[in-house]
């Protein structure tokens, strides 16, 4: 079942994404990196169990490796010099200390990524974009429909292929051979398809007019007040980053802020932040079992 | 909107984006800003093509064509899940543009790379990938539509599949190097490209492959549909 945050408004969904986007490539603060990370990692396994546990031990991990040791071997800043080649070239402790950094704000913004994918899907997309650029999102929703039907046709045509006798001889080059003609047939079949879908759209009335377009979401004022406070938190995160307080840099020397009021406050709204849709989920479920168990 | 009209808001929003892609450069430090100004400059690049297609008003028939060859590219794509980089989709949008001109190559590379990673997942390297396929279809188009060199499966083959090794490898894996480089160093960046050469190789050597062997009968389909609805231009 997809959680409550999903089902939310389109224009949350998009606008907690993007926030989250931001703010993620804007920390260098490890408290901060470290929250949004554990955050983006949770909701990633809330959502997809363990395929997301799967992709960051089998693709992210060896990704953020990857960073690290690009960084350490290539780039040539840094004043704590760990060793020394012959020729002169030095690995430092700060470039992979940087990398690190890096390599994690990558991965983190993978994992938002991997929850912006089963969050905001393409009915969502097409909701939240389709009225400004109408031929567009035309095209694009029947692209949608397109691929799913080609690929319905295609199963069609090869069982239809096998029923007539012709996808019986075996053997590697014959089937290579059945495909391909099934391929053609679906190519031929598509485009006669499309003109035929044309000549439909215009007998209704396509280009007379503006076109409309039905959405199943309404904007309901929960939706308003979650907006609301996702602009709140924003508003104190950035007033933190702002103020100075969660800086950090790592070239060429490592200087990272201590600790401060600010930076706890800052750090405090941007865990609530981060942890907005698992928290709403929570507490969706907890009111749920509350009415449940007033039946 | 008349269409000089619309032509000018897509110079202005180009411009517009273009200006503050520079301005962000200049007020925010860091390299870690390089990424969301070179967004904003695809962005940028892709305005002309979408203001003129939605200015336009493409007929009924050329929009469900279209709409055809970039589900035809999607469904290629998705077809090779499994297989890293051995994606027949560049062929397709390549056979688009020849077929149906630069400017359509443009929109069904950029659209198809954009719908397929519904599929695939929509990450940071979205955006790349979507200039980087309609790039290619873009200059695809702009050599072989409309001449007679198209029919010369050889030449459209390896000019396809260097294409596709060169302009969309180098596009794609800029946002590699955006993302993880911290240095921009020589020596980094040419350390990144080196790593993404061979996962282009396979690609444009599909591309290649595809074009070699399907390219003539799915050009004589595209431009059998064409002459005969009298669209894109064919003779009706």
């Amino acid at each position: 079942m997809r959680d409550a945050f999903s089902r939310r408004h389109p224009a949350v969904n998009l606008m907690f994404f993007a926030a989250a986007a931001i703010f993620a490539m804007m920390f260098d603060h490890p408290v901060f990196i470290g929250i949004s990370f554990s955050a983006a990692l949770a909701y990633a396994v809330k959502l997809k169990g363990k395929a997301a546990l799967k992709m960051f031990f089998c693709a992210l991990l060896p990704l953020l490796i990857f960073v690290v040791l690009i960084n350490t071997i290539f780039a040539g800043y840094g004043v704590t010099v760990l060793y020394t080649f012959a020729s002169g070239k030095r690995i430092t402790l700060e470039s992979a200390v940087c990398g690190g950094v890096t390599g994690s704000l990558v991965v983190t913004m993978l994992l938002w990524f991997a929850c912006f994918n089963e969050v905001v899907t393409e009915d969502k997309f097409m909701y939240a974009f389709g009225g400004r650029m109408p031929n567009t999102a035309l095209m694009l929703l029947m692209v949608f429909r397109f691929v799913p039907l080609y690929k319905r046709q295609l199963s069609e045509t090869l069982s239809a292929r096998r029923a007539a006798g012709l996808a019986q001889s075996s053997g590697r080059a014959a089937e290579l051979k059945n495909a391909c003609a099934a391929v053609s047939g679906v190519i031929t079949r598509a485009l006669e398809n499309a003109i035929e879908t044309a000549d439909s759209m215009k007998s209704r009335g396509y280009g007379s007019g503006r076109r409309t377009s039905y959405s199943r979401f309404t904007f309901s004022p929960a939706d308003a007040v979650m907006i609301i406070e996702i602009l709140v938190l924003s508003a104190v995160i950035a007033a933190g980053k702002l103020s100075g307080f969660a800086e950090a840099s790592y070239n060429p020397i490592i200087e990272i802020g201590g600790f401060s009021a600010m930076l706890a406050v800052s750090a405090a709204a941007y865990a609530i932040f981060c942890f907005f849709p698992i928290i709403y989920d929570f507490a969706e479920d907890i009111r749920w079992n509350r009415l449940y168990a007033k039946t | 909107m008349s269409r000089g009209k619309a032509a000018l808001c897509g110079a202005g929003l180009t411009a517009a984006l273009i200006a503050a892609a520079c301005i962000g450069r200049e007020l925010l430090s860091g390299s870690r800003y390089y990424y969301p100004m070179a967004v904003l400059i695809i962005a940028a690049a892709c305005v002309p093509f979408f203001v003129s297609f939605e200015k336009k008003k493409p007929s009924a028939r050329e929009l469900a064509v279209l709409a055809c060859m970039t589900a035809l590219a999607v469904a290629s794509r998705a077809a090779f899940y499994a297989l890293p980089s051995v994606k027949p989709m560049c062929a397709v949008v390549i056979i688009t543009a020849v077929c149906l001109g630069p400017q359509t190559g443009f929109i069904c590379g950029v659209t198809a790379m954009f719908i397929s990673n519904f599929i695939f997942g929509q990450g940071p390297w979205t955006p790349f990938q979507m200039l980087g396929m309609g790039a290619v279809g873009l200059a695809m188009g702009l050599i072989f539509h409309n001449r007679k060199l198209k029919e010369n499966r050889w030449i459209l083959a390896i000019t396809g599949g260097v294409l596709c090794f060169a302009v969309y490898g180098i596009i794609v894996d800029l946002s590699s190097v955006l993302m993880m480089a911290t240095d921009f160093s020589l020596g980094e960046i040419a350390a990144i490209y080196a790593s993404g050469v061979p996962f282009n190789l396979i690609h444009g050597a599909t591309t290649a492959a595809v074009l070699l062997v399907a390219g003539k009968a799915f050009i004589e389909k595209l431009d059998r549909i064409k002459i005969k609805y009298g669209m894109f231009g064919g003779a009706g």
